[in-house]
């Protein structure tokens, strides 16, 4: 089971980096939108 | 209508099926998991899958080529196990083939876009033979179409075009 802070944090600090549609707020992902952090080990 | 069936992986379903269903010649879609060893896969349980989109498409009006260009175009093939900000191989490119043909079509079309030079990296997409293919809970499916608004990381990037060849 990966550390999911770690790994939650990991996703966040590439928000800059994500190759995302227009528009898109910096650091969104789909488990930061549907689920939270606390299901991020899941893979959304 | 005899119809055909394109299996692929690009990152969340979601955006995947939402473009994909506009596509003229497609008949219908499904979301799913495949590429892993976890039978009855669900969205809580699929570790060792992607997210994948099951396309049934008319061959008169389209074809498997086009399908892969359009996919190509909406996701980034560079990407390992990564699209746009969400992280894990449930996000890989991948392209399920059904027959031979489609692999070859699959893999003559890798190697166009990587001697284009329009994408930014070298192609990670794995080619693999169709296995069992989990259909998602409802709420994924169509899951654009009922919130407009949810979540995407899936568009199309204006030069991420293949030339069209010379016959």
């Amino acid at each position: 089971m990966p550390d999911l802070t770690e790994l939650w944090n990991a996703a966040v600090d590439l928000g800059v980096d994500g190759d995302v549609p227009p528009g898109t707020p910096v650091g969104t992902t789909k488990l930061s939108y549907a689920l939270g952090p606390e299901d991020f080990g899941l893979q959304g | 209508m005899a119809t055909e069936k394109a299996i692929l992986a690009g990152g969340c379903f979601w955006g995947m099926q939402d473009l994909i269903r506009r596509r003229p010649g497609v008949v219908s879609t499904r979301v799913g998991y495949t590429g892993g060893e976890v039978a009855n896969a669900t969205y809580r349980n699929h570790r060792g899958h992607a997210e994948a989109i099951e396309i049934s498409f008319d061959p008169a009006l389209t074809s498997y080529r086009d399908l892969l260009e359009f996919f190509f175009q909406i996701h980034d093939p560079t990407t390992l196990n990564r699209q746009g900000n969400d992280i894990g191989d449930s996000y890989r490119s991948a392209i399920f083939y059904e027959t031979d043909d489609q692999k070859q079509v699959a893999e003559d079309t890798i190697a166009d876009v990587e001697a284009s030079g329009l994408w930014p990296g070298k192609v990670v997409t794995e080619v693999t033979a169709a296995g069992p293919f989990w259909e998602a809970e409802p709420e994924h499916q169509d899951y654009l179409e009922r919130i407009p608004d949810g979540y995407t990381c899936h568009f199309p990037r204006p030069d991420w075009k293949l030339p069209r060849r010379s016959r």
